[in-house]
């Protein structure tokens, strides 16, 4: 970027600062609407079909009603009773346990299953298929599958145990297994994705380091613990960001399954808002509780780039 | 002849793949990843096996004692009344219609607007990314009720219109795009600068070859986030013909009476336009690195 | 199902009664129910007639949403029409100062007994004489392969309806008399949580939460449940794919102050938005008029609430009929308060919790009470 105005005006050998200042800025006018222009497509669809929803939702945490009826100014109200409801905590609770249980998870099986395909080449594309199929069931089809899966008679892990002569386990009737069983269900649901997302970033490693990617004998882990993952950092940290945004957003899989029980263990921020929403009518709470998680987001990925910074 | 930003482009794409075949790994490297992956493979599909079972037996309960795996006779009536009683293919298609729609646009819009915000300078640029990570936290379903303001103020409400634009806003997808174009080094871009291309021919022509593992990603990953939305096209869309695969089979349950037969054809026969649509992709995830222009 | 039967009543009440109206019917999507409502209300052109529960609908009325149809229920020459409606369920539609619909169904929370498992004990007379004797006899009955008493326990599976009878037998109830506060009051109100408690800690069920309500009843169906908490509907299941063995509908024992049933019942709105008024009004009058409901019931196996067709339905199926006979008239609904959705999801987690033996009966009422008034203060 610094050789920026030999390229504007090769013609000329010297430059006076004040020529060198105005073109500068004149160059800064031109990228900025040039980029203006890049973003535009986007940002018209932003401006319409986001900024407004989530003014309006802002507006709304001051204030009790405007969807059927009439809207009142109720001053901080809504925000004094959100961060008094005990519910409220429980359910910020639960998304940020649920959200420490499946981003590790699912991030540590999606590495090596693409390391894994890394190695190989034949067969990959229909292995990558596979494993992308959970990734693309709707929410009220995984939650179908699962009805099955931990089905105390039927379903595959407890008939494995019944063979083996133990008790059933009740995965989403024990208030202590029913928020793991759900991180469960969605790593599997999230492993496809995030295999194809290591994959690409290991695929744009340097060649000289394709082998410190692969999975081989001896000191494979050390290096892949040395070279691979540093490399990999830029990846991770993005990873890290938006696996958190979107987990901390836990509804689909709760909402299908549990409906937050038992007594509350499963009841997740987004769950609770569109109960607020939708259920009773509390448009204002919901608005608030909303722009808690929005606040619980912004700590947490703060956090997560400050621990994640490049240490030098 | 002075060497152009397309010869490096060419280069290290022609270097990536030398690289990946001149690398075989290890016999037992090899072998282990194959364990692995079908272990991974069998953990996503076993699931399944139940639906392909249920959706061939011809029963309104959903579990029967002693559990007979294995249907016999096979029936297949669920699948016939999938497509006489019920707009099915206009569900599939519908989806496929919106979700590959919307991926398409937002490849093209977050790649750019990617690019802008990885490698431009501009006023407003902190701002701008500021805005589009704040409004991501945000939970959709609390943006359901002013989204359908929005919407309907628009006039869109029951259109395809209200199924396609919402979904553009999405910033998600801008980060992804701008992590993948970031690593792209500066100076193939300030190369083709010298040479007079425009900002417009260096996103085309350099940047969106270069990142193309992570356009499949990005792809893939609107795709399914369009394939699996339900709650807002069930606000949206009124008419059956109209809606998309999630929302029709979950309609499919009944407030009165269940018929898990049914519902287990549907899920069945939902997943295969979509591994078909996969399997294509495939195609597109060629090897690429930037390892060639790191040497430079 | 329901789609195929609706549209029988479209079509006779375009041929019969109004031949220029155009009626567009869509099913709802039970679990989202409220939130495509609330929508569709909140778009201002809903459609004219709705088909709301008693669990959702005291909301929508009290935000204004729907059309006070006090005028056209009293009309003289439909008055004939509305006597054979049962009072109790026009009590459930009017509320707040005005008619909110016509009642036409309901669902009855029945119990299900496998016959054969009972008589083989000895059992079948007496297993409903009192809480007791149930809790005796699902005892005496459980083993390796057979467990003696189901019922749901999810808020995800609307579990309180199987509670209530228990309650309403107490003489209490979710709210007070007069609606301003917790109604689960007196030492009897106690005794029956403390004897939900001990029959879901004693054995005798599926681990708490295991099963969902399908999965309970396939249980049921399996001759695995000898007494099963569930609900009419699944009735024609059990016709359809007859059991290995004689089972029978009943309604949970008597309690110290009464014999109740709990039944949910659904009111036909017309929309405050519609501009057809008049020909939603027709529709309404059709759909719930004798010969339409009476089939629409039969066919999904819901309960009537005319009394002037009871004699008339569910001809062969003797189950229906001993619902539609000897349970609904013992039913005592819910109280239509806007917010009883509310208080009841806010109380049910504490229910979940002594249900897992972790809260004693007086415990489980005052933890649902604070919730309850919790709700009504908010």
């Amino acid at each position: 970027m610094t050789d920026v105005d030999t390229g504007l005006s090769s013609t000329q050998l010297t430059l006076s600062p004040e020529e060198h200042r105005r073109l500068r800025r004149r160059y800064r006018r031109r990228t900025t609407l040039t980029a203006y222009a890049f973003l535009g497509p986007n940002l018209l669809a932003f401006i319409a079909f986001l900024l407004i929803p989530v003014v309006w939702l802002f507006v709304s945490t001051f204030r009790t009603g405007g969807v059927l009826g009439p809207a009142e100014f109720v001053g901080l109200d809504n925000w004094r009773d959100t961060f008094a409801d005990p519910l409220a905590r429980t359910s910020i609770r639960n998304t940020v346990v649920y959200s420490a249980m499946a981003i590790p998870a699912v991030f540590v099986i999606a590495m090596v299953l693409a390391l894994a395909l890394r190695t190989i080449s034949r067969g990959s594309a229909l292995i990558r298929v596979a494993l992308y199929l959970p990734t693309l069931q709707p929410a009220v089809v995984a939650a179908f599958i699962f009805v099955f899966v931990l089905h105390p008679d039927f379903g595959v892990i407890n008939y494995a145990i019944r063979g083996f002569g133990g008790d059933p386990i009740n995965f989403l009737g024990d208030t202590s297994l029913a928020l793991p069983t759900i991180a469960g269900i969605e790593v599997w649901r999230g492993t496809g994705f995030w295999t194809m997302m290591f994959l690409a970033g290991l695929t744009a490693l340097p060649s000289e380091l394709y082998h410190a990617a692969e999975i081989d004998g001896a000191g494979a882990i050390r290096r892949f613990v040395r070279l691979t993952l540093p490399l990999l950092r830029p990846t991770f940290y993005f990873a890290v960001i938006f696996a958190t945004i979107v987990n901390l957003q836990l509804f689909d899989s709760v909402f299908a399954l549990t409906d937050g029980g038992p007594v509350n263990s499963t009841i997740s921020v987004s769950l609770y808002i569109y109960r607020s929403l939708f259920l009773f009518g509390d448009i204002g709470f919901g608005a608030t509780l909303s722009f808690l998680l929005v606040i619980t987001v912004l700590v947490l990925t703060g956090l997560q780039t400050f621990l994640l910074r490049d240490r030098k | 002849m002075p060497r152009t930003y397309e010869d490096e482009t060419r280069e290290v794409e022609s270097s990536g793949s030398a690289a990946r075949s001149g690398l075989p790994a290890s016999r037992p490297a090899i072998a282990l990843s194959y364990v692995i992956l079908l272990v991974g493979v069998a953990i996503a599909l076993v699931p399944f096996l139940y639906v392909v079972s249920t959706s061939l037996k011809e029963t309104t309960s959903l579990f029967s004692y002693p559990p007979d795996w294995i249907p016999s006779p096979i029936y297949w009536g669920n699948f016939e009344s999938l497509f006489a009683d019920h707009p099915f293919v206009w569900w599939t298609f519908n989806t496929l219609f919106v979700a590959g729609t919307v991926t398409v646009l937002k490849l093209w819009f977050d790649t750019m607007a990617g690019y802008a915000l990885a490698k431009m300078e501009f006023t407003g640029r902190r701002g701008v990314a500021l805005l589009f990570l704040l409004s991501v936290a945000i939970p959709i379903s609390a943006l359901i009720i002013p989204l359908f303001f929005v919407v309907r103020y628009l006039g869109l409400l029951n259109t395809y219109w209200a199924l396609i634009l919402p979904p553009l806003a999405n910033p998600l997808g801008i980060f992804m795009a701008r992590s993948f174009i970031v690593g792209i080094p500066d100076n193939l871009e300030d190369s083709a600068r010298l040479d007079g291309a425009s900002e417009f021919t260096i996103y085309r022509k350099i940047v969106l070859p270069l990142i193309r593992p992570g356009l499949v990603v990005l792809g893939m990953f609107t795709f399914m986030l369009q394939y699996t939305s339900f709650i807002w096209p069930l606000i949206a869309v009124q008419d059956s013909e109209r809606q998309v695969l999630a929302v029709g089979i979950s309609g499919l349950q009944s407030a009165f009476l269940q018929d898990w037969g049914l519902l287990s054809a549907a899920m069945l026969l939902a997943a295969i336009p979509i591994t078909l649509v996969f399997l294509l992709v495939q195609k597109a995830f060629v090897v690429n690195d930037l390892s060639g222009a790191l040497k430079e | 199902m329901e789609v195929e039967f609706n549209e029988q009543i479209i079509a006779d009440f375009n041929s019969q009664v109004a031949p220029d109206v155009n009626v567009e019917f869509s099913t709802y999507d039970w679990p989202v129910h409220v939130a495509e409502l609330t929508t569709l209300f909140a778009s201002g052109s809903p459609p004219d007639v709705q088909y709301l529960v008693d669990l959702i609908y005291p909301a929508f009325a009290e935000q204004g949403v729907l059309h006070d149809m006090t005028d056209l229920v009293n009309d003289p020459e439909w008055a004939d029409e509305r006597a054979n409606i049962s009072p109790f369920a026009w009590d459930l539609a009017e509320q707040q100062g005005g008619t909110w619909g016509v009642p036409v169904l309901g669902a009855v929370y029945n119990i299900f007994i496998n016959e054969a498992l009972l008589e083989e004990a000895g059992l079948l007379d007496s297993w409903d004489d009192s809480y007791e004797s149930m809790l005796a006899a699902a005892e005496a009955l459980t083993n390796d392969d057979v467990f003696g008493f189901a019922a749901r326990t999810s808020a995800a599976d609307f579990a309180w309806w199987d509670w209530y009878p228990y309650i309403h037998n107490a003489g209490g109830d979710v709210l007070s008399d007069d609606w301003t506060e917790c109604g689960l009051v007196g030492q009897d109100v106690v005794d029956a949580m403390q004897f939900l408690i001990d029959i879901h800690t004693a054995g005798v069920t599926p681990a708490i939460g295991s099963l969902d309500n399908q999965g309970l009843f396939d249980l049921f169906a399996a001759g695995r449940v000898a007494i099963l908490h569930h609900e009419t509907p699944n009735i024609v299941s059990l016709n359809e794919n007859p059991p290995g063995f004689e089972w029978t509908v009943a309604a949970a024992p008597p309690g110290p102050q009464g014999h109740t049933v709990m039944g949910n019942f659904g009111i036909l709105s017309i929309a405050e938005a519609s501009n057809n008024k008049d020909a939603a009004w027709e529709f309404i009058k059709h759909w719930a008029s004798a010969p339409q409901v009476g089939r629409f019931a039969e066919q999904v196996n819901l309960q009537v609430v005319r009394t002037d067709i009871i004699g008339d339905l569910f001809a062969d199926n003797p189950a229906m009929k001993t619902v539609q006979s000897e349970l609904v008239p013992r039913v005592q609904g819910l109280q239509p308060h806007p917010q009883i959705l509310e208080a009841l999801q806010a109380a049910w987690p504490v229910a979940e919790d002594a249900f897992r033996g972790n809260l004693t009966g007086e415990e489980a009422i005052a933890g649902m009470c604070a919730a309850i008034d919790g709700v009504l203060a908010g």
